[in-house]
């Protein structure tokens, strides 16, 4: 592939959007702050993706006329965390095509707690009818009981998950755009309020108003610092439902993701996989390989994640930083970019490849959309 | 008491939710199947004390039903209900508006 990511940007993220913050609003503030990061003015922009949850009545093409674009290429995606790599997937097929040369993906929605309960309350149609009227209201008790299942499966106890949780909120205390950044004690992780036996409060991922954007563009090949991307595989309804959750899409991506990139997950030096739950954040590094099988999970957790031997989910993760609803993919993509970039301040790690997972769309009782990016850092 | 689920004419697998197609055999032709009993898998109970349950339907599919009239564990088999039922023992309720109308727990 020839296609990379020059720039990122973020609208701050908040767990308490002020009275009448627009959704449009939110993510035109990352188109624009990602923009400003690639040294890219909105004129040279001919390719715009959008994915949220919240945008509506507009719609992608209504976002890119209120933000003055004129394009040759433009998509809207609907699967949530996993939509910031099927909006990478599409766009590099579209620089590589000539279709458009500088492409914006973005994603973002006003998700305070009225949002957050209409969305979570009709989700889908098997939301609707089969999961709301329990009553049911969002996925919290879904990933308790997959984490129940993971918990027997991989002899896994909240003390592991917790050394997860915690060692991204360090990560997170090193970021400004995160919205939880006091350090989280492991004693404090455990003794939490608990929402869904066995998750606790630190399990389970803060919805907030935001948004993330990232600029593509084929390489330009003159010393710009950039995110190339090696290789994005993407992954739909693998299992129909009908598995235990507990391996997701990704491991279908993972063979082909790392045979396309040219490396391997013993060479990946970041990795930002979709981290909803830290059950989740245990799925995807095994469905990538970066834990591998002859690893014991609770070791690599304790000696590789929580030492930070491994990076990961640097920015915090969603974990610490915030979901930003459908942001919750692009958040990993950005970070990951920010990161080879050389971008990511005082927590900046000297990684040269970095692979992020998307995740999301729970149909009924696990997410049925996964995506798999390994980028490089060139220049 | 029972619950209903989707089976499909020409392979026999049951599926819940229904689907369009049957994602075995391709065919769309399918039949309503009364089921009365789940092994529950899992239990996760929320805080306002809601206990819910994934249930293995025994040739079928594991669904999520919320635990009525008592506790449960893994391993326990439950009967299934489509309605809330005033009737007494424990039961998983199973949401199906196709099958009720105007049921809220």
């Amino acid at each position: 592939m020839t296609v990379s990511i020059v720039g990122t940007g973020q609208s701050p993220y908040t767990r308490h959007p002020s009275a009448g913050t627009e959704t449009s609003s939110v993510i035109a503030r990352a188109v624009s702050n990602a923009l400003n990061d690639s040294g890219l003015r909105l004129s040279d922009v001919d390719g715009f993706a959008v994915s949220s949850f919240t945008l509506g009545p507009d719609h992608a093409i209504d976002l890119a006329w209120r933000m003055g674009l004129r394009l040759s290429w433009l998509m809207q995606d609907t699967n949530g965390g996993a939509s910031a790599g099927g909006m990478l997937q599409h766009a590099v097929r579209a620089i590589e095509a000539g279709d458009a040369n500088v492409i914006v993906l973005a994603a973002g929605d006003v998700m305070d707690q009225a949002a957050f309960s209409r969305l979570v309350a009709s989700y889908n149609k098997a939301t609707e009818d089969h999961l709301a009227p329990l009553p049911m209201n969002g996925p919290n008790a879904l990933f308790a009981m997959l984490t129940t299942r993971q918990m027997e499966k991989l002899g896994l106890s909240r003390e592991d998950y917790g050394r997860i949780a915690v060692a991204q909120r360090e990560w997170a205390a090193d970021n400004p755009g995160a919205v939880y950044r006091k350090p989280l004690s492991l004693d404090e992780y455990l003794d939490s309020p608990m929402v869904a036996t066995p998750l606790g409060r630190y399990d389970c991922v803060p919805p907030v108003t935001g948004a993330d954007a990232v600029v593509l563009i084929a390489d330009p090949g003159n010393g710009t610092p950039r995110a190339k991307v090696l290789s994005v595989r993407a992954s739909y309804n693998t299992d129909q439902q009908s598995g235990d959750g507990l391996v997701a899409g990704l491991r279908e991506c993972a063979p082909l993701g790392w045979e396309q990139s040219g490396i391997g997950p013993e060479d990946v030096g970041l990795a930002c996989v979709y981290d909803d739950y830290p059950a989740m954040v245990v799925a995807q590094l095994s469905d990538l390989g970066v834990l591998s099988d002859h690893d014991d999970p609770a070791t690599f957790i304790k000696a590789r994640l929580a030492t930070r031997l491994l990076p990961v989910n640097t920015s915090g993760g969603q974990l610490s930083a915030g979901q930003a609803g459908a942001a919750g993919g692009m958040h990993g993509l950005a970070e990951a970019a920010r990161q080879l970039m050389g971008r990511a301040g005082t927590r900046q790690v000297a990684a040269r490849h970095a692979v992020v997972s998307g995740y999301g769309m729970v149909l009924y009782r696990y997410g049925a959309c996964a995506t798999m990016s390994v980028l490089e850092a060139a220049r | 008491m029972s619950a209903a689920i989707q089976k499909c004419l020409s392979c026999g697998n049951l599926f819940f939710p229904a689907r369009l197609f049957c994602p075995e055999c391709g065919r769309e032709n399918f039949s309503t199947e009364l089921v009365e009993h789940a092994d529950v898998a899992e239990t996760t109970r929320l805080a306002d004390g809601t206990l819910l349950a994934t249930l293995r339907i025994p040739g079928g599919p594991s669904v999520v039903g919320r635990v009525t009239g008592g506790p449960a564990s893994s391993g326990d088999r439950l009967p299934l209900a489509n309605n809330l039922s005033t009737t007494r023992g424990v039961y998983a309720y199973l949401p199906d508006p196709s099958q009720t109308s105007g049921q809220q727990p």
